[in-house]
C-alpha cells in the first residue's frame, strides 16, 4: 500500500502538506487538458490515501488509539494555510469513498485543541464565507450529505454559528427542511435545530432582533405545513426554543399573540397524538401566563368547554408525571377564566 | 460516481405496490413496481413515523448510512421520502428473501457446507468493507442476509448499526468519541458475551461473533440456544442440562453431519470469548474455508432453484421472522442481566454452549456461598440462580437474594416453583415455535383446527397472564420486605 520506495515515515505535517499539494492539482487539473489520464487518476488515488491516512491519525485504528502530539501537529499544519478551502471546493472532484473521509476528517478538525484552543474556529473565523459554499450543498443531492454534515460541525464554534444566523443563510432552513428527499431533509432540519439551540446566548439574541419575521415565517412556513414530519419536527423544536430559560423574553411575547394561540389551538386538534402532545407543551405556556392579554382570555373563554374536554382526554402513551400535573394546572387556569372587556 | 438514487422518484404516485411482504412493530415491507424506470420491482420499507421518537435522529442516521454505503453485498436505498404519516425506503427487491427464510422453509436441519462457504463469503466481504468505513452492523444473523435469485448476497437491516466516527450526542450534551461502544444493541442470540456486558465496551470483533453464530445457524438450521425464549435469562441457567439433550435429539435425529475441518476452525476463530484473539473480517476472508469457495451461480443450481414459489415462501416467512423479532426485542433489556461468564464451542461437532459462572466445575454443585465470595453481584433486580442452585434448593443464594428473603439457607418452595413454571413456559414456548415452523414447512395452514388455534391462543395468554402474576407476585415480596 505504501509504496515499493518507502524511505522514512512521513510525520502528519508531511502528509497535510502532501494532501495540499495535490488538492492543488486536483483543482487545478481540469484546466490542463495535455495531462494524461492514468497520470490524474494516480494523482487522485494518493490525495485518497493521504485523506484516510489523516483520518487514521485523528481517529486512531484498529490496532492503535490516536496520539495527541500527532493530532496537534496535523491540526497545526492544516489550519495553518487554507486547506480547508481546498479540501471543500475539490470535494465534488472526490470519490464516494474520499468524500466521506474528508466529511469525517473535517468533522473531527473542529475539535482538536491545539495548546487548549480550537484553532479552528479562529480559522473559520477568518474565512467565515467557507459556509456560504457549504450552504450551497443543500441545492445538490450529490454533495447535501457531506456540506451538509461539516456546516454542522462548523456552527459548533459559536462565532460560525452568529455568522450564519445573521446571514440570509437562516431563511434557506425553512425550504430545506421539506425538501423531498428524506436523507437531505432530515440533515437540514438537524442541523436548523443545532442552530437554534445550541449557543443560548447567541440565539436569545438574534430572535429578539428578529422575532416579527422569524415566528411569522416559523408558523406559515412550518407549523402550518402540509407536510406531517415538518409540523411534528417544527412544534417540537418551537417547545425546545420556547421553554429554554435564556428565550424567556421572546417567550412572554410569543404567547400573548393570538394568531400564535390560534395556531396551536389547531396543532392540538391534530389527529397525531405526538403532535398533540408536543402542541401541549407549548400551548400550556399561554394558560399558564399570568399577564394574559384580553384576547388572548377571550379566546380562551370562548372555547373554554370545548379545551377542557379536548385536554381532559389527552394522554401520552406512557404514563407522565409531569404531563398530568401541568394538564390540570392547565385545566384549573382555564376553568377559572372569565370574559374580559378588550381594553 | 453518481449515485442512482437520483433515478428513483420521490414521489408515492411513482409506485405501484403490488403486495405486503413484512410485517414489524411499526414498519411494514412491500413489494412494489417503480412504474417510470420501467416498472423495476423494488421492496419498500414503510416505517410509520407517528411512532418515532420526534428529533428521528436515529431514524436519519440509518437512512443516511444506507444511501451513502456503496457495496454489491451491502442493501442500500435508492431514495427515501415521505408519505403522510410514514417514510419510505426504497429498496432493491431480493426475491429470495433472507437466508432465515431460506433455512427455515427448505433446509431446517441447515445448509451443505459448500452452500454456507459462498453466503458466508458474501457476507464477510460486506462486513469487511462496513469495518473498513468505521461501521458496525450490530445485528448480524441470517435473518438480515438477503438473497436474490441471481445469487446476489446482501447485508441488510441497520437499523441498530453505528459509527465510530460519528459520535452520538446525549440529550445532555455530552459526547463520545471512542472507537469503543457501550450501548446494548442487536439480537439476544448473536451476540456477542461483550455486547451483553458492555461495561468494558466492546468494537468490531463483536459483528464477528455474530458472524460465527450465523454459520451455526446455517450449519445447524438455528443459532445455538434458539430453543430457549431469548429473554430469559434465569431459565437459560436453569435448563441447561436440558439443552443439551435438546440438541442432541435434534442433530442426531437426522444423522450427524460433517463438517470440514476448515469450517469448523473458521467458526472456533469467530467464537473466541476474548474479542481480541477473533480476527478482522479482512483476514477472516483469507481463512482456507473460503479459499476453494464456489461461485454464486452454485448456490443458484443448488439451493435457490429449489425453492419452491420463493415469493410465498419469503411472505409466509417474514410473518415468521418478524414474529419472533418482535419477541426479542420486547426483552432486549432483560438480555442485559443473563450473566455467562464463557462460552463452550466444541469444535469436533460445531455446537457451542454456555459456561455459568457457580457452575466453573460441576462439584460446584453443592459449593457454600463463602467459596465464591468475588462472584459477581447480580445486575439490577433480577434474582439470579443458576442451575445448580436449584437443585440445592437454593443454598448459595446471592446478596441480593438474601436480603429479599431475609434468609441465608433453607428450602424456598416459591422460588422452585417460581423456577418450574418457568420452565414449563419455556417448553410451551419451544411447541409454539415448533408448530410455526411445521407449519411454515408443510403449508398446512389451512387443515389446522380451529379448536387448536383457539387452544394455542388460550396457552399464549395463560403464559401472560402467569408472567404478570410473577411480576405482581416479586414486586410485592419486595415491597413487603423492603
Amino acid at each position: 500500500m505504501k509504496g515499493l520506495f518507502k524511505s522514512k515515515p512521513r510525520t502528519p505535517g508531511d502528509i497535510v502538506r502532501q494532501t495540499r499539494d495535490l488538492l492543488l492539482y486536483a483543482d487545478r487539473s481540469k484546466s490542463l487538458p495535455d495531462l494524461r489520464e492514468s497520470k490524474r487518476e494516480e494523482k487522485m488515488a494518493e490525495l485518497s490515501r493521504n485523506i484516510r491516512d489523516m483520518k487514521s491519525i485523528l481517529y486512531g485504528n484498529s490496532e492503535a488509539e490516536p496520539v495527541a502530539e500527532a493530532c496537534a501537529q496535523l491540526t497545526q499544519e492544516f489550519f495553518r494555510e487554507d486547506t480547508l478551502r481546498l479540501l471543500i471546493t475539490c470535494l465534488p472532484k472526490l470519490n464516494l469513498e474520499t468524500r466521506k473521509d474528508a466529511t469525517q476528517l473535517v468533522a473531527n478538525l473542529q475539535r482538536q485543541q491545539v495548546n487548549s484552543r480550537l484553532i479552528a474556529s479562529d480559522y473559520l473565523e477568518a474565512n467565515l464565507d467557507l459556509m456560504d459554499v457549504l450552504m450551497e450543498g443543500f441545492e445538490n443531492t450529490d454533495l447535501a450529505l457531506h456540506y451538509g454534515a461539516m456546516f454542522r460541525e462548523c456552527i459548533r464554534h459559536q462565532i460560525v454559528a452568529r455568522y450564519v444566523l445573521e446571514s440570509e443563510h437562516v431563511k434557506k432552513f425553512f425550504d430545506y427542511i421539506q425538501l423531498p428527499d428524506f436523507d437531505i431533509a432530515a440533515d437540514a432540519a438537524a442541523t436548523f435545530k443545532e442552530l437554534l439551540t445550541r449557543h443560548k446566548s447567541t440565539v436569545a439574541e438574534f430572535l429578539t432582533k428578529n422575532e416579527d419575521w422569524f415566528f411569522t415565517d416559523y408558523n406559515s412556513k412550518l407549523l402550518e405545513s402540509s407536510n406531517y414530519i415538518t409540523r411534528r419536527q417544527a412544534i417540537k423544536l418551537l417547545g425546545d426554543i420556547l421553554l429554554d430559560r435564556s428565550n424567556s423574553a421572546v417567550m412572554t411575547r410569543y404567547v400573548s399573540s393570538r394568531d400564535n394561540l390560534r395556531i396551536l389551538m389547531n396543532l392540538l386538534r391534530e389527529s397525531s397524538k405526538s403532535i398533540q402532545i408536543e402542541a401541549f407543551h407549548v400551548f400550556k405556556l399561554f394558560a399558564a401566563n399570568q399577564n394574559k392579554p384580553a384576547d388572548i382570555i377571550n379566546i380562551l373563554v370562548a372555547n373554554k368547554s370545548k379545551l377542557l374536554r379536548l385536554l381532559a382526554d389527552l394522554k401520552p402513551d406512557k404514563e407522565d408525571e409531569r404531563f398530568e400535573a401541568d394538564k390540570s394546572q392547565v385545566l384549573r387556569e382555564i376553568a377559572a377564566l372569565e370574559p374580559r372587556d378588550l381594553a | 460516481m453518481a449515485r442512482n438514487k437520483l433515478e428513483f422518484p420521490l414521489d408515492a404516485e411513482a409506485y405501484e405496490i403490488i403486495c405486503k411482504i413484512g410485517v414489524g412493530v411499526s414498519a411494514s415491507v412491500y413489494k412494489a413496481v417503480c412504474i417510470p424506470m420501467n416498472s423495476t420491482v423494488v421492496a419498500i420499507k414503510a416505517i410509520d413515523l407517528d411512532q418515532s421518537r420526534a428529533d428521528f435522529d436515529s431514524l436519519r442516521r440509518e437512512t443516511k448510512t444506507m444511501s451513502l454505503l456503496s457495496h454489491p453485498n451491502i442493501l442500500n436505498a435508492y431514495c427515501s421520502f415521505t408519505v403522510d404519516r410514514c417514510l419510505w425506503v426504497v429498496m432493491p427487491f431480493m426475491s429470495c428473501g433472507s437466508l432465515h427464510s431460506i433455512v427455515s422453509s427448505s433446509f431446517p436441519e441447515g445448509l451443505p457446507e459448500n452452500c454456507i462457504s459462498v453466503f458466508l463469503k458474501e457476507t464477510l466481504n460486506a462486513i469487511s468493507y462496513l469495518h473498513d468505513q468505521g461501521h458496525l452492523h450490530r445485528d448480524i444473523k441470517a435473518g438480515n442476509i438477503l438473497v436474490d435469485s441471481d445469487g446476489s448476497v446482501k447485508l441488510a437491516d441497520f437499523g441498530v448499526s453505528a459509527s465510530i466516527y460519528e459520535p452520538v450526542t446525549t440529550s445532555s450534551g455530552t459526547t463520545s468519541s471512542s472507537l469503543r461502544l457501550t450501548d446494548i444493541a442487536g439480537t439476544p442470540y448473536w451476540m456477542a458475551p461483550e455486547v451483553v456486558h458492555s461495561h468494558t465496551g466492546y468494537g468490531f470483533k463483536a459483528d464477528i461473533w455474530s458472524f460465527g453464530i450465523t454459520a451455526l445457524e446455517l450449519a445447524h438450521g438455528r443459532p445455538p440456544l434458539s430453543h430457549l425464549p431469548p429473554l430469559k435469562s434465569l431459565l437459560m441457567k436453569i435448563t441447561k442440562r436440558f439443552h443439551f439433550a435438546d440438541y442432541e435429539i435434534n442433530t442426531s435425529g437426522c444423522g450427524k453431519k460433517k463438517f470440514s475441518k476448515a469450517f469448523r476452525e473458521m467458526v472456533g476463530l469467530c467464537l473466541e470469548q476474548d474479542p481480541a484473539k477473533r480476527p478482522s473480517a479482512e483476514k477472516l476472508l483469507k481463512h482456507p474455508f473460503f479459499r476453494n469457495c464456489k461461485g454464486v451461480d452454485f448456490v443458484v443450481k443448488n439451493v435457490l432453484h429449489g425453492l419452491s414459489n420463493t415469493e410465498q415462501m419469503f411472505i409466509e416467512s417474514q410473518a415468521l421472522i418478524k414474529g419472533v423479532e418482535d419477541d426479542e426485542d420486547d426483552d432486549e433489556e432483560i438480555v442485559k442481566n443473563r450473566r455467562i461468564s464463557g462460552w463452550n464451542f466444541r469444535e469436533d461437532d460445531l455446537q457451542l454452549s454456555p459456561v455459568f459462572p457457580t457452575t466453573e466445575s460441576d462439584t460446584s454443585e453443592f459449593s457454600p456461598r463463602e467459596v465464591d465470595p468475588i462472584q459477581d453481584k447480580p445486575e439490577g433486580d433480577k434474582v439470579v440462580i443458576t442451575g445448580s442452585e436449584v437443585c440445592l434448593g437454593l443454598s448459595n443464594r446471592n446478596e441480593e437474594a438474601k436480603e429479599q428473603e431475609g434468609e441465608v439457607c433453607g428450602f424456598d418452595r416459591d422460588l422452585v416453583l417460581e423456577k418450574l413454571k418457568l420452565l414449563k413456559k419455556s417448553l410451551e414456548h419451544q411447541r409454539a415455535r415448533v408448530l410455526v415452523i411445521i407449519e411454515a414447512l408443510s403449508g398446512e395452514k389451512e387443515e389446522r383446527n380451529r379448536e387448536e388455534e383457539l387452544l394455542e391462543m388460550v396457552e399464549k395468554l395463560k403464559i401472560e397472564l402467569e408472567a404478570e402474576k410473577m411480576k405482581t407476585l416479586r414486586a410485592e415480596k419486595e415491597s413487603v420486605l423492603s
